[in-house]
């Protein structure tokens, strides 16, 4: 009995997969240096930037497909992905000219672009496939001296800072996923938060992917100049589709003497159908640097989509007194894998981190956590405590935790806990006698499992995530 | 990467007559496959943070008759009250100096082999496996048939010695019946220069069968010591583990349990003191493949000067495999501003119906317990050597057997001691 509801709970169907007919400029599937080459003349991209995306593409073309992950996937055929596509309108400054089947899409995913309906305080950066269609409430940050464009309008405009930021987290070399990524990387959100500003308002950058057969590569920079605070939030969706669509992106945060930046993502791309078919590659780079004595890099994440989830978010704590922060609750269903974590860098004195992850794996899915904590021998009376909890819903599915830990100074202290476990009969029979039926007892655990993590995420997003993860887990339950 | 040198010692193995012939096919098979996976390099996920290259580019030796003692070895500085001893001695059998207690049978290689009639134990061909397999001089074999209850324990003391670079391949076979029980320690001593001993030892434990293990390593600090183990057991057994890692310059364990049977325990514990450059590495695997099955491992380390250190411990549940209990803590404490440590508890769960949890934690002695001690009119000196003592009392309580826990108390102790003064 218990086994039906709890399947039933898990089951619900993705609600953004609906598909939007727009007539697009897409680029022929494959990938040389003439594809590049074309990318970078269509974005009027300056001399430098695509020197460096055929650096980061040659490069590539050395680097091996990592095989380490827990996760399997049939061989990705990077010629058969189309590396640019745009809608035809054009869509420069004005919502006016947007497409208005674009600005349909985003209604019905529950972005309104249009700056009446919005939510108040929240600017968004709508990325649609491969460029940036919309950002809002350009103006009213402008004033404050805070810049939020896509990243295409950052070249032209600024490209000082970019030439200055670009890369220096996440270099060209740095792994396979980031080499592709910076040789063909289309669009993304460029942020910039000058000395000692506060930024008045949360920023947003929603994805979506929509052409078939196109690999989505965009890339966000985000860099807080000295005592500034900036709170940044991050959306995804796509359409269902039978094929298995490559999403490989690349963060970089800076955060310079006493800045802070907390990121946010909800991460709810199409994790393909029930029986495992489809769904979208999640291969994503995420890293911050705490450059500055006293800065704080904080990550929440809730994951809840994709087919294979595969990403880090990092912190390399170089400043003395920096901190850094992981939060994760990520959920695998049905055929879902998942293999997630993060790496925490401490390099500087007194560097504190904290990691708390919390994995729900039901149906076929597996996930692992896979972390790093290194303390090097510069980092005196550094801190971390890393938590790590699993729940398992089904005999099918699976939890693994790897974590690295590598301690190279006494004076630091390190602790590490992990545990895995089912939701336990005593506690559903203890709710069911309550009168709570064990559907609602599952997502009232579940809830309770991960409030840790949802009480870091900006309010409008912990309603949405709490949501996310009860439709998620739709039957799942059994 | 050099296993031509290991090419030229294996051939004139092979030409040694001492060596019983009906081992050759094995051990040519056994080389074979190693010439073709080569030593581990730090590339491969398990070998990271250790660096065998002493072991690869070394120019180790097969132990010949001459390595054997002239005169008979005087163990008297290796005494334990109530045990009995056999004695290898540069991988060669003291049959003179060992006894052996009541209702243990002991066997040579080949008279165990007949006894499995011509079926030969095979690891999980790890290089290092292979090259035991490829190498194996001192074959011993413990045998206990069913119903056995041994009191008295039995112990393999292993002694190196001599400033030649002779390497041994010791492989013991450990066969408790059903419902037998035996306590078994395997100590590694002595004073060679350079010395590569690579032990395999298989243990295979029957229904309700129940082993207490116990592994003292305190080699001399310039040798090399790999051990590799290999557990199996049944269903109801019990296995308890204990080691204290003390010795050489290269120490890596390489533990691998297999619970294949319904309700089967196995408690892994382990204590490291290290010092100066060594390496100590412990790996530990405990497989999950029946249903109520449990595990714990208990692992610390305590490190001093330059040592490293390193830790890997996973516990893997196998699909089907329900109400598991399986549970890891690795605690190290970091006594120099050189020392290093590497720790990677890992959890494999392919089951739902399961507690497992991990934690590690690496630090300091903690200055507040210092101050309260010292504050108690306990010198500085003595409050963090009663500090270190706690620590790794947690581990040496869970020896099983009281005079084996005295001496190993006793010896680590004073190496303590010497250390912290």
């Amino acid at each position: 009995m218990m086994d039906k509801t709890l399947d039933k709970t898990i089951a619900q169907e993705y609600k953004y997969g609906f598909e939007t007919d727009v007539k697009q400029h897409t680029f022929p599937p494959g990938l040389d240096e003439k594809v590049i080459q074309a990318l970078s003349e269509i974005k009027q991209e300056p001399e430098w930037l695509l020197k460096w995306r055929l650096k980061a593409y040659r490069h590539w073309l050395k680097m091996a497909e990592p095989g380490w992950a827990n996760v399997k996937f049939t061989h990705i055929d990077y010629q058969s992905i189309s590396y640019y596509s745009a809608p035809r309108k054009k869509s420069a400054g004005s919502l006016d000219e947007i497409d208005p089947e674009i600005l349909e899409t985003y209604t019905k995913l529950g972005i309104p672009l249009n700056e009446q309906k919005m939510l108040e305080g929240v600017a968004v950066d709508a990325v649609f496939d491969s460029v940036s269609v919309a950002t809002t409430f350009k103006d009213s940050l402008k004033k404050a001296g805070v810049i939020f464009c896509s990243f295409s309008e950052a070249v032209k405009e600024y490209p000082e800072l970019v030439k200055k930021y670009l890369g220096s987290v996440v270099p060209v070399t740095d792994n396979y996923y980031a080499a592709l990524n910076s040789a063909v990387f289309s669009d993304g959100s460029f942020v910039y938060i000058p000395k000692g500003v506060r930024c008045p308002m949360e920023l947003s950058t929603y994805f979506r992917i929509n052409a078939a057969n196109t690999g989505q590569f965009e890339r966000t920079l985000i860099v807080a100049d000295e005592s500034s605070h900036v709170s940044y939030l991050e959306g995804c969706t796509a359409p269902m589709r039978d094929e298995n669509q490559l999403h490989a992106a690349v963060v970089e945060l800076v955060a310079l003497d006493n800045a802070e930046i907390k990121y946010s993502t909800v991460q709810n791309w199409y994790p393909g159908d029930k029986d495992g078919k489809g769904g979208i590659y999640n291969f994503v780079t995420k890293r911050g640097a705490c450059r500055g004595v006293k800065s704080k890099i904080s990550w929440t994440q809730v994951e809840t989509g994709s087919a294979i989830t595969w990403k880090y978010p990092s912190c390399i704590l170089q400043g003395d007194d920096s901190v850094g922060e992981f939060y994760s609750v990520a959920l695998t269903n049905n055929f879902q894998q998942a293999d997630t974590g993060t790496k925490m860098i401490h390099i500087g004195k007194n560097t504190k981190s904290t990691i708390i992850s919390k994995g729900i794996s039901a149906g076929r899915g597996q996930q692992t956590y896979r972390g790093e904590v290194k303390i090097m021998k510069s980092a005196e009376n550094s801190r971390n405590y890393s938590q790590c909890d699993s729940i398992l819903i089904g005999d099918k599915c699976g939890a693994h935790t790897f974590p690295y830990i590598d301690v190279r100074n006494p004076s630091a202290q390190m602790e590490h806990e992990a545990t895995t476990s089912n939701i336990g009969e005593d506690q559903l029979f203890y709710c069911n006698q309550r009168g709570i039926s064990t559907e609602d007892a599952v997502s009232l655990i579940v809830n309770g499992f991960c409030k840790e993590v949802f009480k870091k995420l900006p309010m409008e997003f912990a309603v949405e995530a709490q949501k996310l993860m009860e439709v998620s887990l739709e039957g799942a339950v059994g | 990467m050099s296993i031509s040198n290991y090419k030229v010692e294996f051939e004139k193995m092979l030409n040694r007559n001492y060596f019983s012939k009906s081992l050759h096919p094995y051990r040519k098979e056994a080389f074979t496959q190693l010439e073709k996976t080569g030593f581990p390099t730090q590339k491969w996920e398990n070998w990271r943070f250790t660096n065998v290259s002493n072991i690869s580019d070394g120019e180790f030796m097969i132990s010949e008759i001459s390595d054997a003692p002239q005169t008979t070895p005087d163990i008297d500085s290796y005494q334990m009250e109530g045990v009995d001893t056999v004695v290898i001695y540069n991988g060669h059998y003291q049959k003179d100096i060992s006894s052996i207690p009541n209702g243990v049978n002991l066997l040579s290689g080949s008279e165990y082999m007949e006894r499995k009639n011509g079926n030969f134990d095979r690891a999980n061909n790890s290089p290092f496996d292979l090259l035991n397999t490829a190498f194996t001089d001192s074959g011993m074999c413990i045998v206990l048939e069913k119903n056995t209850l041994v009191k008295s324990p039995i112990r393999i003391l292993f002694i190196s010695n001599g400033d030649r670079s002779i390497m041994v391949n010791p492989r013991v076979n450990v066969d408790i019946g059903e419902s037998s029980s035996l306590t078994f320690i395997e100590q590694h001593v002595g004073d060679a220069t350079s010395f590569f001993q690579n032990e395999s030892v298989f243990i295979t434990l029957g229904d309700n069968a129940q082993l207490n293990h116990v592994r003292i390593q305190s080699n001399s600090e310039f040798t090399q010591n790999i051990s590799n183990l290999n557990i199996n057991q049944a269903a109801d057994s019990q296995y308890e583990f204990f080691q204290l890692v003390d010795g050489s310059k290269l120490g890596r364990s390489d533990i691998c349990v297999q619970l294949d049977g319904e309700n089967a325990q196995c408690n892994i514990n382990s204590l490291t003191l290290s010092k100066n450059n060594q390496h100590i590495d412990n790996n530990i695997i405990v497989n999950h493949n029946s249903a109520q099955t449990h595990s714990s491992q208990f692992v610390k380390s305590i490190l001093f000067d330059t040592s490293t250190g390193v830790f890997n411990g996973r516990a893997v549940v196998h699909e089907n495999a329900q109400k598991i209990t399986a549970q890891q803590t690795n605690k190290n404490i970091l006594l120099s501003k050189k020392a290093k440590m590497n720790a990677n508890p890992q959890l494999e769960i392919y089951a739902d119906d399961v507690k497992c949890s991990h934690g590690s934690t690496t630090g300091q002695i903690d200055e507040e317990a210092l101050f309260y001690l010292q504050s108690r009119g306990i010198n500085k000196q003595d409050a963090m050597e009663l500090m270190v003592v706690g620590f790794a009392n947690e581990v040496l309580d869970k020896i099983p057997h009281p005079e084996i826990k005295k001496a190993v108390y006793t010896e680590f102790t004073a190496k303590l001691n010497r250390l912290m003064s």
